[in-house]
């Protein structure tokens, strides 16, 4: 197992020195560059839960955002894979399955970080294609645009790799569960009686 | 006094004296009858002679005409006619005229010669009148179940036409006027084009039949040269057929041909007289038949075609391929907007099927074993950066 890059001497330690190696919690776009239109956020959201929808493994995160200096998008990306944890519609997607857009809006730098699972699925030519196209898009300020056509085009390239099912409900989650419904309770809500509804009638003696 | 030669004729004759005294006394007595009338004093009162009363001859004297009325011809001055030259060149401005008299309406000449009169004897077009045409008679075209092929006798006078007579009218339909003035514009233009022009003239309820032999027409000369035939039912240009030599057939466009009867119609139907409609036609038809012979050029026909029946343009095709190519661009509209539509209605069905398909897919990928770099326990890097500047 090699820890350093025996070129530049990168290392996850070494970035764990400088941003730290607690978790974040991330949504799947971070916008802390504010610079996403809120209709564009909307649509990409849409494609995100495509995404999402087709390759129940994977998810796609983006983040757009001023990065300090000294410290490059994709440095960035490699510790958000590492150390996120992605407000995805289901906690068991593992970040090796993930995929990270990151866009520096200052330097005009952009990069994808892929997951161990899925970076054999990409060559580097295709990946370079997908951030110059998407390149062009940010070079205009859209954003959503870029976002969505780089999701598309992971999207397209996993299929090739992947193993195509018809999507069945999930049956087991629910069963005999019934906090597995989706109904949340409010301040530690209703608890189920042992009781039934109605009781039957009984005689009862004077 | 025509008793005084009798007398005398009877006295020679006689030569008696008592044949002279019972002569002179007759011939007292017959003068006696004749004198009255000269000698108003010894009239005989049996026999009264009507006479004017004072109030008739005032009465006659004040309707006389006065100096500037009809009847009154010299001016009441009598003034000296010196020079008859100097009085023919100027108008009269003093003497007697006739129009203030009457007031004639518009057209008519005078209250007793009307324009309906000069019509008898000068032709309208110098009258410049409009033709007269019975109230209420609307000219119908005539319907197609009506009309009659005309008789053999029709066609075999036809037949026995000169050839040099190039307005054929066996029926006599066309008056005698423009008759001559078409017969005179025919030969003219026969005198310089090359493609002579036969004229026909059936009844307006008239036709073809379908089996008659045009090239007997003129004593057969039509086959002699280049020629077109008019067949032209009077007062229904719509219906004339037009019929041209197969040399000339052969070298002219079919849509110059039915066009050239298009407009020989549209120029006829800018007239409602029927023989002015026939004039119109015949002078719009020469002058596509020059147009025709320069376009074709200046050599004779071909005498090879000698013998070949008459090709018609018919009126039927100039006027059937229009409908037929705008039947064909809305038939090719339509079908190209259906084909169109059936492509976009299929490909949006196929879009949606996919999409639906991708929707209810799943794609599960593979979950290799992968030895962690970097130090990193999701990633090791793997991907690429860009810059966009």
């Amino acid at each position: 197992m090699q820890n350093t890059c025996s070129a530049c001497g990168f290392s996850a330690t070494l970035l764990h020195g400088y941003l730290g190696n607690q978790w974040v919690k991330l949504e799947r776009i971070t916008d802390a560059a504010h610079c996403l239109r809120l209709e564009d956020a909307r649509k990409v959201e849409i494609i995100l839960d495509d995404f999402e929808r087709s390759f129940p493994q994977a998810f796609f995160a983006a983040y757009l955002g001023v990065l300090p200096k000294g410290l490059s998008v994709a440095e960035l990306g490699f510790w958000l894979l590492n150390q996120g944890a992605f407000n995805t519609h289901s906690v068991s997607r593992r970040n090796d399955f993930g995929v990270v857009l990151v866009v520096d809006p200052a330097e005009q730098t952009a990069s994808i970080t892929l997951g161990y699972a899925i970076e054999r699925c990409f060559d580097g030519g295709m990946v370079t294609r997908m951030l110059q196209t998407a390149g062009a898009h940010l070079k205009k300020g859209a954003l959503g645009k870029a976002i969505g056509i780089v999701c598309n085009r992971c999207g397209d390239t996993l299929r090739k790799h992947a193993r195509h099912m018809t999507w069945q409900p999930d049956v087991s989650t629910v069963e005999g569960v019934p906090s597995n419904m989706g109904l949340q309770p409010l301040r530690g809500g209703h608890k189920a009686s042992s009781k039934p509804l109605a009781a039957p009638p009984s005689a009862t003696k004077p | 006094m025509t008793t005084l030669p009798f007398y005398r004729m009877a006295c020679n004759r006689q030569g008696g004296r008592l044949f002279q005294v019972a002569a002179w006394m007759l011939w007292c007595v017959i003068t006696a009858a004749e004198v009255p009338q000269a000698d108003e004093a010894g009239e005989d009162p049996m026999l009264p002679l009507p006479r004017w009363t004072e109030k008739e001859l005032e009465a006659f004297r004040t309707s006389l005409p006065s100096s500037d009325s009809p009847g009154t011809l010299l001016p009441e001055n009598g003034g000296s006619i010196a020079d008859i030259n100097h009085l023919l060149r100027t108008p009269v401005a003093s003497g007697p005229r006739l129009d203030h008299l009457f007031h004639p309406p518009d057209g008519e000449l005078s209250p007793r010669l009307k324009s309906e009169d000069m019509r008898l004897f000068l032709p309208e077009s110098i009258l410049g009148l409009p033709t007269p045409r019975p109230a209420g008679t609307v000219r119908v075209p005539t319907p197609l179940s009506a009309l009659k092929e005309v008789s053999p006798e029709f066609l075999a006078a036809c037949s026995r036409s000169l050839p040099k007579e190039y307005l054929i009218d066996p029926d006599l339909l066309v008056p005698e006027m423009q008759n001559h003035d078409l017969m005179r514009f025919l030969e003219f233009h026969a005198k310089d084009a090359r493609i002579k022009l036969y004229v026909v003239v059936i009844a307006s309820d008239r036709k073809l039949p379908d089996a008659a032999k045009l090239e007997k027409i003129a004593s057969g000369s039509l086959l002699q040269t280049d020629a077109c035939l008019l067949v032209y039912p009077l007062a229904e240009p719509w219906r004339a057929r037009l019929f041209v030599s197969t040399s000339v057939h052969k070298q002219t466009s079919a849509g110059f041909l039915s066009e050239t009867v298009q407009s020989c119609v549209h120029e006829a139907l800018q007239t409602s007289d029927a023989h002015d409609q026939l004039h119109r036609y015949a002078i719009h038809l020469s002058t596509r038949l020059f147009w025709l012979q320069k376009a074709l050029g200046a050599d004779p026909a071909t005498k090879a075609d000698e013998g070949m029946p008459l090709a018609e343009v018919s009126t039927e095709i100039a006027t059937a391929e229009v409908p037929n190519n705008r039947a064909s661009i809305v038939i090719g509209s339509f079908a190209t907007l259906l084909v169109m539509g059936i492509i976009g209605f299929t490909g949006r069905k196929f879009h949606h099927h996919l999409r639906l398909k991708r929707q209810n897919s799943v794609w599960i990928l593979p979950e290799p074993d992968t030895i962690p770099r970097l130090g990193g326990a999701f990633t090791g890097g793997g991907g690429g950066m860009v810059s966009y500047a």
